[in-house]
Order: structure tokens, then sequence, then C-alpha cells
């Protein structure tokens, strides 16, 4: 399909910006940067962050914004088409397909995962989560005491939220379901109503919200004083997450944080995570952009507003506010228990003890909602665009049809136990690497480095520097090639070598039938894919 | 916070917040001169 003169484009520039950066800013700002930062090394985890950041991250957002408009202007909202415009070969589309899966597959889970955030800002503005015993928080107190005594009630409170472990399925709440059903309906409403009247007047009006609620969010809690002991408050909430540690221990071994490995590897899955990149999404959006619009200044203000959210913002919140109240000793702990317990455990704790602590909770979980809803939108718009540009439904019918794709499918996070892990390991974590490596190859050297400079070139409101050039040819095709390689070593490897592959729990759940249905599930769903793809080329004279 | 976590701190801040205000300067500014031009070009459409 070429030179499709209707499609559909976005109204203003800023919309675009703030739609891009709603794609990019989700849970993960908020909840997993500022736990990643401080298992690693601190302000120590930062030099490998912005060096990941450098030679990976803005290469690749370059690419991926210059090949979504080329492939936009070509009709293709999606990598099949994009891969086959760029590459003459019959295989080029099924490649790109892996861009259609990573999308489709993440927006499942993660509109579930999405969910909890408007439940528990609902809950909290009823002031329904559980109270905090105002008397048991003294000065002093162990991890392990106000893990028991502070924290537990609201742990509890999670796990009967998102779903008690009974087999191989997990009882879920009502409400759960109800609000989860509510945040699919929207979704599919906004999807349903276009890019400009649907995902981009969502972006106005989110993306300023979500600011101005993490503004207000860090002044109360830098505002918190010393609220248990002046032995510490938020900022050695800061001083945790940014003073360099150089050695840190892993395994029971003291380690250079700068010589290990998986520092390097978490910050670069980091930065993947954090912007996006890899997933399919942000192909999509520049589709819709006009054939001379600039790709360079607009590429770099999202990438900005996205680290001005994660490192400014996301870092001075959680970890803070959980300082203030619970001390270092204990935030180390929380920020080791993983997102989830940082995220719906400690902030509601904290917020508790507070004056009108549930209308701030409240707020706290309203600004994660507006976070992930501008993503799921993004993830969702891919399938919309396949649907659409490659078999010809009209907008509408797209909506339908991927609502009720992702409304079955979503049963399986839902209620199966390990269900959401297995698709965010394959999806989520394995495949945005994978999709980037191969994206930075067919650009750089199948189709060209330099058509494809001349490419991003073309209505740039500013010139990318040479240095770029060669570092998007030679170091991040290496860069992403050792992360696979050092992936594949420790989950496929290892496992094989150990000969425990097959009984081995990758994707770090407890195997059982419900872990290889989801699995299923994943391969039934990338060959239906492929199979769309053939059919939607089949009868086409020759590629593009 | 000791004297090193300061200083990781507000370069990484500085960058990221330098960043932030170049790109959405000149993306609205730009913003501001296109609303402009058709503007004009409303205006002198209505008087022509």
């Amino acid at each position: 399909m070429t030179g499709n003169n209707k499609r559909e484009r976005w109204k203003t520039k800023i919309g675009l910006v703030l739609a891009m950066s709603g794609n990019a800013i989700g849970l993960g700002n908020f909840l997993r940067f500022p736990g990643k930062a401080a298992e690693n090394g601190g302000g120590a985890f930062m030099i490998p962050y912005f060096i990941a950041f450098i030679l990976m991250a803005i290469p690749i957002m370059w690419l991926e914004w210059t090949q979504g408009r080329f492939g936009g202007m070509r009709g293709h909202g999606t990598t099949p088409g994009m891969f086959q415009s760029m590459w003459k070969s019959r295989v080029a589309k099924y490649v790109g397909v892996i861009g259609i899966f990573i999308p489709t597959v993440i927006v499942v889970y993660y509109t579930y995962i999405g969910s909890w955030t408007l439940g528990y800002s609902i809950y909290s503005l009823l002031d329904l989560l559980p109270k905090v015993d105002q008397s048991a928080l003294h000065p002093g107190m162990s991890p392990q005491e106000i893990s028991v005594f502070i924290l537990k009630p609201f742990d509890d409170f999670r796990s009967g939220y998102t779903g008690i472990v009974s087999g191989e399925f997990l009882k879920v709440q009502l409400f759960t379901y109800f609000i989860f059903i509510a945040v699919l309906i929207l979704s599919v409403w906004l999807l349903a109503r276009g890019i400009s009247r649907g995902i981009e007047i969502l972006a106005k009006i989110a993306m300023p919200m979500l600011f101005v609620i993490a503004i207000i969010l860090v002044i109360r809690v830098f505002t918190l004083g010393h609220p248990v002991s002046g032995d510490y408050g938020p900022l050695d909430g800061l001083a945790f997450l940014w003073e360099p540690k150089w050695f840190i221990e892993r395994n029971g071994q003291q380690v250079f944080v700068l010589l290990d490995p998986k520092t390097w590897l978490e910050a670069a899955g980091q930065i993947f995570f954090t912007l996006s990149l890899g997933f399919g999404a942000i192909q999509c959006y520049a589709s819709y952009l006009y054939r001379d619009e600039d790709v360079v200044l607009t590429g770099l203000a999202t990438t900005s507003a996205n680290e001005f959210a994660e490192v400014i913002l996301g870092g001075s919140l959680a970890i803070p506010a959980a300082a203030a109240f619970f001390g270092i000793a204990a935030a180390q702990v929380i920020a080791s228990q993983g997102s989830f317990y940082l995220g719906f455990t400690s902030i509601p704790a904290v917020f508790g003890f507070l004056p009108a602590g549930h209308f701030l909770g409240a707020l706290w979980f309203f600004l994660l909602f507006l976070a992930a809803l501008t993503s799921i939108v993004a993830m969702a718009q891919p399938m919309i665009a396949f649907l659409e540009d490659e078999i010809g439904f009209t907008r509408r019918q797209a909506s339908i049809v991927l609502g009720i794709f992702w409304f079955l499918s979503s049963h399986i996070c839902i209620y199966l136990r390990g269900g959401w892990q297995v698709m965010d390991f394959w999806a989520g974590t394995f495949g945005p690497p994978l999709l980037a490596l191969i994206e930075v190859i067919l650009m750089m050297w199948i189709f060209g480095g330099d058509k494809i400079w001349k490419e991003m070139h073309r209505g740039a409101a500013l010139p990318v520097p040479r240095f770029f050039y060669y570092t998007a040819k030679y170091i991040t095709p290496v860069f992403l090639g050792i992360i696979l390689l050092t992936w594949f070593y420790q989950n496929i490897a290892v496992p094989v070598v150990r000969g425990s592959f097959l009984r081995a729990a990758l994707e770090g759940v407890e195997m059982g039938w419900a872990v290889w249905t989801t699995r299923l599930f994943l391969v039934f769903l990338f060959g239906g894919l492929c199979v769309m793809v053939y059919l939607a080329w089949r009868g086409r004279e020759a590629p593009e | 916070m000791n004297w090193q976590g300061w200083i990781f701190m507000f370069i990484v801040w500085g960058l990221v917040g330098c960043l932030f205000f170049y790109a959405f300067y000149h993306i609205l500014s730009g913003e501001r001169i296109r609303n402009k031009k058709i503007q004009n070009k409303r205006k002198k459409g209505s008087k022509g």
C-alpha cells in the first residue's frame, strides 16, 4: 500500500511531543528507576545509565522516528510494511512481525497492571485502604519490624487486590475486574476516536496534569521535614539514591560497580524500558508525521521529557518518601523488594501517616494511572495501524477487533498464575533489544547509513552531530549484541548446560501448566500475525 | 548527602533540565511562529 493520502496526521507539534512523551513515560519512571538506581550503586549507576543513553538510546530513538516517518509516507504504520519498504527481501515483512507482536503482548498485561493504579486511586480517595497505626512507628525500628508492623496490612491488601494464588489460578476481586474492564473500554474508545481526536487530546490533558501532580507530590515529600526521627528525612533518601557507591555486594562478594556486567545490563535495560525503544510504538506514532516534519528536535524533546520525569521527578518521590518515614536501612530493603512493593505497599503506608494522606495517596495512584494510560494507547496503536493499513479495516472496525482480542487475552493475565510475568519476560525484556538490533542493522547496513542519515535530516530543526552516525553504525549494534548474548547466556545457555532448560522457570515464576498455556498463547499469537502478514501481502504485485 | 552525591545529582539534573528546556523552548517557539503565520494568512485572506 503506497501513498495513502487519507492517512491521519498529528494536529499540532506539541500534541505529538506530548503523545510521544506519554508513550515513553510509564510506571517504570516512577517505580522501576528509583529501585534500579538504588540497587546498582546510586550515583555510580548514573554513569552506565548515561553512557547507554548516549550510545544506544539516542541513536535508536532517532532511527525509529525516521523509520516511522519513512514508512508513514508509504502508507505503513507498522514494522512489517516499514521493513519491507527498506529491505527488498521476502522475509523482511515477517521479521517486522516482531514489531507488532511486542506492543500487542505488552498492552495485554500492561492494561491490567495499569488498571490497578486506577483502582488504588479510587480506594485511596474513598479512604478505604488499610489504616496505619500511628503509634506503631517509632525511631530505631528495624526493617523487619517495619515490614511486619507497618507494611504488612498494605502488602496483604495488594495480594488481595491483584489476586491470591490458588493452584494454577488467581482469585481476583470483582472490583479489580470491573476497574480493568473500565480501563479497557476507555482505551478502546480513545483509540477509536483516532490520532488527533483521541490520542492527541488525551496527551494534551494527561501529560501536563501528570507533571503538575508529580511536582505537587515532590514538594509535599520535601516538606516532610523529619517526621519520625531527627536522624533521617527525605534528603537522606536522595543521598541513598545519588551518593555513588563504587563497591556493592553481589552474591556475597564486594564488586566494583562499574566493572560488574550486571550494572551495565540493568542500566541498558532501564533505558530501553523507559524510552519504549524497540517496542514498535515510536515508529507507529511517527508514521502520522508529515513528510518534511522535523524528527530530530521533536525526538529529543520527547526523550528529555521522559528523562525529566524519570531522573528528576521519579527519583524524588518514592525513595525519599520511604526514607523520611522508615529510615535508610528500611528504604533499602523496600527498594530491593521491587517496584510494586515500593509503589503499592510502601507509599500508601507513608501517606497514611500524613494529614489528608488518603487524598495524597489518590493523587499518587492517579499520577501512575495517567502514566500508564498514555502508554497503553501507544502500545495498542500499532495493531490498530496494522489492521487499518495492511488489512484494510476502518478505524472503528480495527478498534472493535483489537478490543475483543484484548479483552479475551487479558484473562490469561488476570486469572492464570504467572501469566503476565511470562508475557513480560518475552515481550518486555527479550523482545525490545532484539527488535532494536534488527532495526539498527536494517537501517544502517541494509538500507544504507547515508540514505537514512539524509532521510533523518529532512526538515530537521537542528543537525545531528556526525558522532551519532558512527555510533549508530558501529557502537549501538555491538552494545545491543552484548546485551542479547548476555541474556542468552544467562537465561538459555546456563539452564541447558545444567540440564534444567525445560524445567527451569525462565520467567521467574514457578512452572506449571499456566506458564505453558501462556507460552503457547504467545506462539499462536506470533504465528497468527505471520499468517495475517502473508494474507495482507498476497496479491500485491511486488515488494515496494 | 556527601559532596559526591550533590555533584552527581546536580550534574545529572542540570544535563536533563537543560536538554528539556532547550528542546521545549524551540518546539514551543516554533509552534508560536507557525500559529502567527497561519493567523497572518487568515487575516490577508479575509482582507483580500
